[in-house]
């Protein structure tokens, strides 16, 4: 009994951490068309920035986060203004190759700076604190992670609701030629699409490395998960990524807990079972792929 | 002309096991490996049009499937090899009802996944030896001494093959309706071109040609792990070679392999490097020059290309 309300409690916990892994690919698929191999690599790469940054200033890494997040931003908008942007047609593969090469880039240049070791980041009491709740104890990092999560889902999705820009993204993921007619410059909306989507990959590699550990590879587990997270949830609304990685999340808990040895092979398995029977995922809508 | 010196240049590279030390015979057999998974790979993308990110399966199911079978049954481990790229394509035959379901971004990286999947399975199973793998217990069956050189012909055999198939393709009315389906699948399939089946027949083909590639790749190092079978690398490393060389073309792997292969020493004293700077000029020839290296000779020599157009 107890091992299961553990799964569903750390699943739950974890989940959050997925769907910000998912958030942000499936905010540049939505609005693009185009998937950005790199995303595992930019969250790890966030990480990192925030060992080299700490190890400078003695303050506590949770001050950082939000200065390596804007650099991730500028880092988001730089990439699509001057790469990507001179990629874009209908057909998806120059795009997908050009981050495929960035990926492979980025994770060598990180495997050579920062050795193939396997990092953690101190957040020093917070990382060991918990509360019992329920005859169950729940860590503070973990449910900090989860509600953070929910708290940038909230404000990504007011922003895309009640906001001019929110509107601007929506229609360019609708229909970006005919919003063209609009004066909405669609490559601005695009740069802002993957200015974010960086932002959020860096942030969930800052907390994934917090919660547990990260290597300069573990970047393609990452994109996998993302991308897992997006089927499993389904595209067209925020929150299906919000639910795609609780549900991948609690599989990979589950998976973890019955048959360590497995590692991630669950979760690839039931990203199979969804495109056999249920191919617009948990929530999402009807999409041709 | 060309075709003479196409003649001289197999003859050459089919006479190398007698010229070369074993050190430089194992980096041609390897280019040439690398060339025949770079064709397979080229034919899916370059011609068809779909990006697999997870062709390494293949690869390992090739491999896993020389040493596992000569393990129990008495084949002599070179009829294997062809039996092995057979094994490849079953398994991309059995893999098409759930990939097919998907489209580019989609396919990519389901293709990845489905990958992952075969490595985990594989890895776990004892049949095909666990994490730590088989030795090729075939390997007392046969001369040992020739294993290189035999090694080597067939990746000359499989190579040449796949560049002798993909020019046929060019030339044949298939080859148009492949070419038509890469450049507007609706349209196509509205002119009857049956786009579903071209697609199933050219990814089984490119699984066979990446099975038997990794059958000879194994065959030579006499050992297969989950970890060298199953690398990623596999992958990358032909991405890279068909992006550099030129999509679609025949000449363009060829290029990439041997750009490849000097990068790679050249920078063999700086771990990592290769793939740093090969990832860089592959960004490049996407953003720059997306025929790659192949188009980059025909602009410099288009006098030649002229001349070999209207003889």
């Amino acid at each position: 009994m107890s091992a299961a309300i553990e799964i569903l409690m750390n699943g739950l916990f974890l989940g959050g951490l997925y769907a910000l892994f998912g958030l942000g690919l499936s905010l540049i698929f939505g609005v693009m068309r185009i998937a950005n191999i790199a995303h595992g690599e930019l969250a790890i790469a966030g990480a990192l920035v925030l060992f080299t940054l700490s190890a400078a200033w003695p303050v506590s890494p949770l001050l950082l986060m939000p200065l390596v997040c804007a650099g991730a931003f500028a880092f988001g908008w730089l990439l699509q203004a001057q790469l990507l942007n001179r990629v874009l047609s209908p057909d998806p593969m120059p795009a997908l190759l050009v981050t495929f090469g960035l990926s492979v880039v980025m994770q060598n240049a990180m495997v050579g700076l920062y050795g193939a070791n396997s990092r953690s980041i101190d957040l020093g009491e917070i990382k060991t604190a918990n509360i019992t709740l329920a005859g169950q104890t729940i860590g503070w990092l973990p449910l900090g992670i989860f509600l953070l999560s929910l708290g940038l889902f909230g404000g990504l999705h007011l922003v895309l609701r009640k906001t001019r820009l929110g509107r601007a993204v929506r229609a360019t993921s609708d229909d970006a030629e005919t919003v063209a007619l609009f004066a909405i410059r669609r490559r601005r909306i695009f740069a802002i699409a993957m200015a974010v989507s960086a932002a959020c990959a860096a942030l969930a590699g800052m907390l994934l490395a917090s919660r547990s550990s990260i290597t300069p590879f573990s970047g393609a587990e990452r994109l996998l998960i993302a991308f897992e997270v997006i089927v499993i949830g389904g595209l067209g609304s925020i929150w299906a990524s919000y639910l795609g990685g609780i549900a991948l999340a609690l599989v990979h808990v589950a998976g973890f807990y019955f048959d360590p040895a497995s590692g991630l092979l669950y979760g690839h398995l039931m990203l199979l079972i969804f495109l056999l029977i249920r191919p617009q995922g948990l929530a999402g809508k009807v999409v041709t792929r | 002309m060309t075709r003479a010196i196409l003649v001289l240049l197999l003859t050459a590279l089919a006479a190398a096991p007698f010229a070369l030390n074993a050190g430089g015979l194992a980096l041609l057999t390897e280019m040439l490996v690398l060339l025949a998974i770079a064709q397979s790979w080229n034919l899916l993308a370059g011609y068809g049009g779909l990006l697999s990110l997870g062709h390494h399966a293949f690869v390992a199911t090739g491999a896993y499937l020389l040493f596992a079978v000569t393990r129990d049954l008495p084949v002599s481990p070179y009829i294997m090899v062809p039996l092995s790229g057979a094994g490849a394509a079953l398994l991309a035959l059995a893999l098409t009802p759930v990939l097919f379901r998907l489209r580019e971004v989609y396919f990519a990286i389901g293709m990845w996944v489905a990958a992952e999947i075969i490595k985990i399975v594989v890895s776990r199973l004892h049949y095909f030896g666990g994490s730590s793998g088989l030795p090729l217990y075939a390997a007392r069956r046969i001369d040992t001494s020739w294993l290189p050189a035999s090694a080597h012909w067939f990746a000359l055999t499989l190579a040449a093959g796949l560049c002798l198939g993909l020019w046929l393709l060019q030339q044949s009315p298939y080859g148009l309706h492949v070419h038509a389906m890469r450049d507007d699948e609706t349209a196509a399939r509205s002119l009857g071109v049956k786009t579903r089946r071209i697609k199933g027949t050219i990814f089984v083909l490119s699984a066979a040609g990446c099975g038997m590639a990794g059958a000879i790749s194994f065959l030579g190092t006499l050992y297969v792990s989950p970890v060298a079978a199953f690398d990623i690398n596999w992958t990358v490393n032909v991405i890279f070679i068909c992006v550099i060389g030129g999509l679609g073309t025949i000449r363009g792997p060829v290029l990439g392999v041997l750009l490849f292969v000097v990068l790679r020493e050249g920078l063999v004293d700086y771990p990592g490097w290769s793939q740093i700077a090969l990832g860089t000029i592959a960004v490049a020839v996407m953003l720059t020059a997306p025929k790659g290296l192949s188009g980059l000779l025909d602009r410099l020599l288009p006098r030649a290309r002229t001349a070999a157009r209207d003889p």
